[in-house]
């Protein structure tokens, strides 16, 4: 019971804090400079959050051809540029990543 | 009720459909159209997560389908100089950042790449 009641409120905050922007961006005039911004938010913020996904393996920066996610990501990167296709990519990325993992694993031992 | 549906990726691919479209009156309801599908496939996968999620084996890495999909939606945004040098900068700086706790480091290197992508856009 206590676990529902945990769960609606935690919800509801995560909801207003959503809220409360869309709802005040309405009423406020914004300088133009905050627009021009905006066209970057998507593209800065999904890069900061990949870079590390794929740089860093155990909380430690892994940036060399040993790391599969490095590549792999690298592949969906050209993947992604070339078919625009978004199934595509996550396979192609995925299946590079599944044969570097197999193919590092039986070098390495 | 749009702002309950907002999650990352509900953000993501109405954001970037803004950016093609530009505001139309319709745009709010790709977002619906976009939010709803995702919150119904959320909750499916969530309950199938519960259920299988158990049973697969980390060593698969399905972990790495998140950076993918990222990656699937922002590689064809990248239209010009100045959303290259936005992407370039917020995944270095996202790198170098890493160490920071409670995710500052993300909002840091966003904030860092926004400003430098607004910098490369006025000299073009």
């Amino acid at each position: 019971m206590n676990l529902w009641i945990v769960m609606l409120v935690v919800g509801l905050f995560t909801f207003l804090t959503r809220w409360s922007f869309l709802a005040l961006l309405e009423r406020i005039p914004l300088p133009a400079a905050f627009h021009r911004a905006l066209r970057f938010v998507p593209i800065a913020v999904l890069s900061a959050i990949i870079a590390p996904e794929i740089g860093y393996l155990d909380n430690m920066l892994f940036l060399s051809p040993q790391n599969p996610r490095l590549l792999a990501g690298i592949v969906a990167t050209l993947v992604a540029y070339f078919t625009k296709n978004v199934v595509w990519t996550i396979v192609a990325g995925m299946m590079f990543f599944w044969v570097l993992e197999f193919w590092l694993s039986s070098v390495a031992k | 009720m749009l702002a309950y549906l907002l999650t990352d990726e509900a953000f993501a691919v109405a954001a970037l459909n803004y950016q093609r479209e530009g505001v139309t009156r319709f745009g709010h309801w790709y977002f619906l159209g976009a939010g709803l599908a995702l919150w119904t496939s959320w909750q499916v996968s969530t309950a199938v997560g519960i259920f299988l999620g158990a049973q697969v084996p980390e060593a698969w890495g399905l972990d790495f389908t998140l950076p993918l999909t990222f990656i699937a939606l922002v590689v064809p945004a990248l239209k010009d100089k100045a959303g290259i040098v936005t992407a370039l900068t917020a995944s270095l700086a996202a790198l170098l950042f890493f160490g920071l706790p409670y995710k500052f480091g993300l909002i840091a290197a966003a904030a860092l790449a926004i400003a430098a992508g607004m910098w490369m856009e006025t000299r073009e």
